[in-house]
């Protein structure tokens, strides 16, 4: 009953405010899609030629976004439209051929219609984000997991798997590479006009994980030397962080 | 200017209404307005949790498995109700904070739809909701009180349920020596404190036991779903063993993944496991210093520690700083 009252004060207090003029908006859908050397990125369900006699599968790819944007380098003023302060990128679910080919979708809702010039985004936490914790944000939220609470606060991307070693079939031997920290957080931005003029506007974004891991013949994570690193090798965490974000491509 | 003092009013006055259950430091519970907690309906889940008047043969209430004394576990490797159970009884702490699934394979999405369950459960308390229901309505104590806090005749099985619901939201596990250690209180021993960043994996000069992955605090829970790699190849070949999460998402990718457990006054909640199968925090340590069975969907986290008998005691030391439960029955009363 008081919650009645409350909602019909409100209605009453604010139904004499002088509408706002309204932009035309639309929902607009970020859509990004994994590989591994090309090949759809499934996790458990496929695996992947890395290294000669070295085959990988996967059982968890992710990472986050921070200050996601729209640019429009051309208009006079709002150059940049936020779609999401923070998104996780998390490819957990995607197991069938169907959910890799749809890749991970984020939608974000009442976009300002128009043509822009590109994306911008943080690839990781950003500071300001990453000085916060999971206890700030009520579930679901994308900052409520994925925290290192002693230490750098959150983890910024993972990659979690099997490599098989032996050529057995089993892959039995495990991957765990987490990377974060302020010092490798980076702001991206891809050219590309991008027409968001009607509803459910897609934009596509790409990322080959093996490019992640291996760069040429003398720079790849050797997993016959390692198989995890929580941030500790500093080596290692510039290697995956450098590689996702220069490995982000808009399509 | 006005209208926004009004609405200030207006919104003080409202927040009056519902009892706070905001716990510092902890995510905040989300309730509908429909089923806001407050301490009265929390008082009245206490009142029930504890009375068999809810079983067929009124002999077993909610706390004859969830046991105040072992964190509301019940010590035993799996519950017996009516009947015996084929799991381990979870802990009942800060279950009010579990957004990603309740029992151990997640097949039920909030506290009030899984109060309803072992209550009918006839393995458990064995009473079908309509017979509950006659007994709770003839019983004057619960009318009256249910009367008090809903206003209205008929206590169905839904008001039963939301009082149980809020009860156990109230269950707070936030006042352990870890707890009293973060907020800078007191210190850990040494032996803790060595156990604490071993644990966290907080120190690369140390060896890392991996257990935050999945354990990660305040709750010590990220509430996912994990295979651990405890069953034998025998088990897995076997037709007993539990599918886990399998079961409720259908997804062969999930098979004997079971839901992450809180760690909070795991000293008191032996037997470990979904299936209680480890005796002492010793075996379960020794099993991931193992590096657990193989499974094609182990948590890669799970992998061999070369964990030293000195790590694994101040492991242990640290893991005993969790414990809280006297403060918890102190919260109770």
């Amino acid at each position: 009953m008081r919650n009645l009252l409350f909602v019909s004060l409100v209605l009453i207090i604010f139904s004499c405010e002088k509408e706002a003029p309204i932009s035309q908006s639309v929902n607009v859908k970020l859509i990004v899609k994994g590989t591994f050397n090309g090949l759809p990125l499934q996790m458990y369900n496929n695996n992947y030629q890395y290294t000669e006699g070295v085959k990988l599968k996967f059982q968890l790819f992710n990472f986050y976004l921070s200050d996601i944007y729209l640019l429009n380098e051309f208009a006079t003023e709002n150059k940049k439209v936020l779609l999401s302060e923070v998104s996780i990128i998390s490819f957990k679910d995607i197991q069938s051929l169907s959910d890799a080919e749809r890749g991970v979708e984020l939608i974000f809702k009442n976009i300002p219609m128009g043509k822009y010039t590109g994306l911008e985004a943080g690839v990781g936490v950003a500071p300001r984000l990453n000085a916060t914790g999971p206890a700030s944000y009520p579930p679901p939220h994308p900052l409520d997991d994925n925290y290192w609470s002693w230490s750098a606060g959150y983890v910024f991307s993972k990659i979690e798997g099997n490599a098989d070693l032996d050529n057995s079939g089993k892959f039995a031997n495990k991957l765990t590479f987490h990377a974060g920290g302020d010092s490798f957080y980076k702001m991206v931005s891809w050219k590309k006009p991008l027409d968001i003029s009607k509803e459910s506007a897609e934009i596509v974004l790409t990322i080959d994980v093996k490019n992640l891991i291996w760069k040429d013949q003398n720079n790849f994570i050797d997993f016959n030397k390692i198989t995890t690193d929580h941030s500790v090798n500093k080596d290692i965490v510039t290697f995956l962080m450098t590689n996702l974000q220069q490995g982000l491509k808009i399509q | 200017m006005f209208r926004w003092w009004l609405l200030l009013i207006v919104s003080i006055f409202n927040s009056c209404e519902n009892d706070s259950l905001h716990v510092i430091g902890f995510p905040t519970i989300i309730l509908s307005d429909e089923n806001k907690f407050s301490k009265a309906k929390a008082a009245l889940g206490e009142k029930l949790f504890f009375d068999p008047i809810l079983s067929i043969n009124n002999k077993i209430s909610c706390s004859s498995c969830h046991l105040p004394s072992l964190a509301f576990t019940d010590g035993k490797k799996v519950s017996t109700g009516l009947k015996p159970l084929t799991r381990s009884s979870p802990s009942l702490l800060n279950i009010g904070f579990h957004s990603k699934g309740l029992f151990w394979d997640g097949s039920v999405l909030s506290l009030e739809k899984q109060a309803l369950i072992p209550v009918s459960n006839p393995l458990e308390m064995g009473l079908p909701w309509h017979l509950a229901e006659r007994k709770i309505n003839n019983s004057g104590y619960y009318k009256k009180a249910f009367n008090k806090i809903f206003g209205d005749e008929f206590i169905d099985s839904l008001k039963i349920a939301a009082v149980l619901a809020h009860y156990q939201r109230s269950l707070i596990s936030n006042n352990s020596k870890f707890d009293a250690v973060m907020r800078g209180e007191i210190n850990f021993t040494p032996n803790e404190k060595r156990g604490w960043t071993i644990f966290f994996d907080a120190d690369p000069l140390l060896p890392s036991a991996e257990c935050s992955h999945c354990h990660v605090d305040p709750l010590f829970t990220d509430l996912s779903y994990q295979n651990n790699g405890i069953h034998t190849e025998d088990e897995i070949n076997g037709l007993s063993v539990e599918k886990g999460r399998e079961k409720v998402s259908k997804n062969p990718n999930d098979r004997f993944k079971f839901k992450v457990p809180t760690l909070r006054n795991i000293a008191k909640t032996a037997p470990y496991m979904h299936d209680g199968r480890f005796k002492t925090l010793n075996e379960v340590i020794n099993h991931y210093n193992k590096g657990g069975n193989y499974g094609f969907n182990v948590n890669p986290n799970v992998r061999k520690l070369n964990l030293t008998e000195k790590d694994i005691f101040d492991l242990i030391a640290f893991l005993n700083t969790l414990t809280d439960i006297n403060e918890v029955r102190k919260q109770d009363n």
